[in-house]
């Protein structure tokens, strides 16, 4: 009985072990497919149209280089998570990893990318980039201790959009100047901005524009999801009021619920009013549907943001009648105050393939490939002089040179989000504290005093104030 | 069959052993023994190069962290009345599947279908519903009048529905329970109730109900545990807001270990949380006969 027994285990463990290292051999290691003379490169990025063009153009492009390159597509936050957790796992299966200027210290600290200037400094490379070219208000979100992590590729500073029809309607422009004793325009100031929003918050079936209006209409559209999406236009109007972005730098004592701030949070629920209800749950693009669908009179959001909606014909109802320009100043030591945005892709340190991934960016990202993406992705804001001043460029997109132009020439006072280790954690307690403030739940005053109170502790437990 | 009396069967009774005992160890012993080990360290999974003790920090840290026991008071608010809204539903159901109605087969299984939809799918389904602009929901009570609901725009009405969509999706779990309960009850005691002239209430109170109370403990408590954590319908309609008015303790700890990158701390929160969680297990195992004799008298 023993002597079969043992038999019988003897084979079903030879055939659990054969069964074992099959399983193994089929699945192995994920490896790059590469055929003869073609060098796969992959990219780990957001699934953004802006991203799926980019991979057109590169594949179309680094076709006679031998180069292909094939997407990994995740939600935007997932993005530098993926990137990280793999980093730290050594998996290598990254060549490009798409990177935003709030990740680049983490991405610094963490070494999960080889900075581009590492590349820059290699023979013949500087030449072949350009980087003098370089919008220099876009790239300084890219760049920390004194290197660039991303190879700027998207820029995305926050504008004014607002219905040029509507602000030039003879009635409207009649009406207005009844109500508030001056006349209707382009709000240059955070008091005309309210004003306007408050002046075109209509009903349903009010005149709009002289047109009876087929569903309510809004004063202002902003987006006001949390995770970052509310923050994000907050810390706009925050800056503009003179506040510091959650804290002093010099001192590294929050500010959260500052005079300046308390203002702030004061406007922006005043402001909420004149919003599009629902904005709670409403990420960039979703407030930009709701734009492009003629209900609103204004709204404030990256250039890229506005153009890839209100100005494609199958998606917008109001083609053309956007006028864009930068936002509205507060305080005059800020004129047109925002905290800017850029984008673009970084080359993971672990990968396999890193020269030629640089040789493929260099390519794609030069003045003549960017206008390439541009033909897939007309929104892209790009970060480079020569496009912006390309005679062609300003005759096709008239709306984003016009736009671009007003920040070049504009000089807003730009800052960008501090390198700091806790600041999502600190990001995350004011935009809270800002959501209860709209919800009712708080007074901004209550609810910044709240939000100061868990900053300081977060601050402390880092160590930096005692 | 002792050990001693296994002779030489031995090395086969551990060759089988082996693989469970492995599962055990390596699926399930091994991550929640690291997750307490890092729970008593300081790792920031951006920033700090590997975990580095800080012994108890992180379990003082708790004691005086609002948001978590505000999370936990959140998600006891929702366990609770998600598991109420669905057993009563699934009861409802279930009584009616009983019922023998036509094309019941047919029903049953459209019926079930939330219940196999992915998670996060129902909540993309539930949040287009909701949307103000684009919405069913918002779209229905206009044209009948109703009130101006705000249904993911604030506290009260974010957590309704959260419950809504829960209950959408797992009320058909409890009806499928409830209901292969009532369909072990002999028809015969049916007949005979009616024949002694019982109403449906009475026939439903006093045979099919004491008959299915085991299942609706074991409903209740299945439901209970799992809604207690959950996560992917709270991320896709409201991100733990407005404010953190729907902020679950998964929600909170997601925040902690993939938002802030705070791994140690994330961990202690869990560690705590699993020992709450078993002691609440244990506490209803034992109490499981009582309850189910409480409920028949």
């Amino acid at each position: 009985m023993s002597v079969s027994f043992s038999l019988n285990a003897r084979r079903h463990l030879t055939v659990a072990v054969a069964a074992t290292v099959l399983v193994v051999m089929s699945v192995g290691p994920l490896q790059v497919s590469r055929a003869a003379g073609v060098t796969t490169l992959t990219f780990l990025g957001p699934k953004f149209d802006e991203w799926e063009a980019f991979i057109k153009v590169a594949n179309a492009m680094g076709k006679d280089m031998g180069i292909e390159v094939k997407p990994e597509y995740l939600p935007w936050e997932d993005v530098f998570k993926k990137a990280l957790i793999d980093s730290k796992s050594g998996v290598k299966t990254w060549d490009l990893v798409y990177a935003y200027n709030t990740w680049v210290p983490g991405i610094a600290a963490s070494k999960i990318f080889t900075p581009i200037t590492d590349f820059l400094n290699k023979a013949g490379n500087k030449s072949l980039v350009r980087p003098d070219d370089f919008i220099k208000e876009t790239t300084a979100g890219l760049e920390f201790q004194g290197k660039l992590w991303a190879f700027p590729t998207l820029a995305a500073p926050y504008v004014l959009g607002y219905r040029a029809d509507l602000l030039a309607n003879t009635d409207e422009k009649k009406a207005f100047r009844a109500k508030y004793n001056y006349d209707l325009a382009v709000p240059r100031t955070y008091k005309q901005l309210l004003d306007v929003a408050q002046f075109f918050t209509r009903k349903k079936g009010d005149s709009v524009g002289g047109k009876a209006a087929e569903e309510d209409f809004y004063g202002v559209c902003l987006a006001g999801k949390s995770g970052g999406f509310l923050f994000h236009r907050y810390e706009m109007v925050l800056v503009a009021f003179g506040a510091d972005l959650i804290y002093n730098q010099a001192t590294m004592q929050p500010t959260v619920n500052s005079k300046e701030s308390i203002a702030a949070a004061n406007y922006y629920a005043e402001l909420h009013k004149y919003q599009q209800p629902g904005s709670e749950t409403h990420s960039g693009g979703g407030t930009q549907r709701v734009f492009a669908a003629d209900r609103c009179a204004l709204t404030m959001d990256a250039l890229d943001n506005i153009l890839s909606v209100a100005e494609v014909p199958n998606l917008s109802k109001i083609v053309g009648k956007v006028g864009y320009t930068l936002l509205p100043t507060q305080v005059p030591s800020r004129p047109h105050a925002h905290v800017a945005d850029a984008n673009g892709p970084g080359i993971y340190a672990l990968s396999q393939h890193g020269d030629q991934a640089f040789q493929l960016l260099a390519r794609v990202l030069s003045t003549e490939g960017t206008k390439e993406l541009m033909k897939e992705y007309p929104a892209l804001v790009p970060m480079r002089a020569s496009v912006i001043n390309d005679p062609l460029i300003k005759r096709d997109y008239p709306k984003m040179v016009e736009a671009m132009n007003a920040v070049i020439t504009g000089k807003p006072w730009t800052i960008f989000v501090p390198p700091l280790k806790e600041w999502v954690q600190a990001q995350e307690i004011v935009e809270n504290a800002m959501s209860a403030t709209l919800t009712g739940q708080k007074t901004p005053q209550d609810a910044m005093n709240e939000a100061q109170a868990k900053v300081v502790e977060l601050f402390k437990r880092a160590g930096y104030i005692k | 069959m002792t050990w001693v009396t296994l002779g030489r069967g031995r090395l086969f009774f551990v060759l089988l052993m082996l693989p469970a005992v492995v599962y055990v160890v390596a699926w399930r012993l091994a991550p929640a023994l690291y997750t307490i080990w890092l729970s008593l360290t300081q790792y920031n999974i951006v920033y700090d190069a590997a975990p580095h003790l800080n012994r108890l920090e992180n379990y003082r840290r708790i004691l005086h962290d609002g948001s978590l026991s505000e999370a936990l008071r959140l998600s006891v608010i929702f366990a609770v009345i998600a598991t109420a809204v669905e057993l009563a539903v699934g009861l409802g159901a279930a009584a009616f599947f009983d019922s023998d109605p036509p094309g019941r087969n047919l029903l049953l299984g459209i019926f079930l279908l939330p219940m196999i939809m992915a998670p996060v799918v129902v909540g993309t389904v539930w949040s287009a519903l909701f949307d103000r602009t684009v919405g069913p929901i918002p779209y229905l009570f206009d044209v009948l009048h109703g009130p101006d609901v705000q249904w993911l725009g604030t506290p009260v009405t974010a957590m309704s529905g959260l419950i809504i969509s829960d209950a959408w999706e797992w009320a058909p779990l409890a009806a499928l329970l409830l209901f292969s309960a009532m369909q072990t009850i002999p028809r015969e005691q049916h007949e005979a109730a009616r024949a002694d002239g019982a109403s449906s209430w009475q026939l439903f109170s006093r045979i099919v109900l004491p008959q299915i109370t085991g299942m609706l403990v074991v409903a209740g408590g299945l439901r209970l545990m799992d809604a207690f954590l959950e996560l992917d319908k709270v991320i896709v309609m409201t991100g733990g807001g407005p404010g953190t008015s729907t902020q679950l303790v998964s929600m909170y700890i997601y925040k902690q270990a993939f938002q802030a990158y705070e791994l140690g701390y994330a961990s202690t929160v869990i560690t705590v949380l699993l020992v709450l969680l078993a002691v609440v297990y244990a506490f209803y195992l034992r109490h499981y006969g009582r309850m189910l004799r409480l409920a028949r008298t």
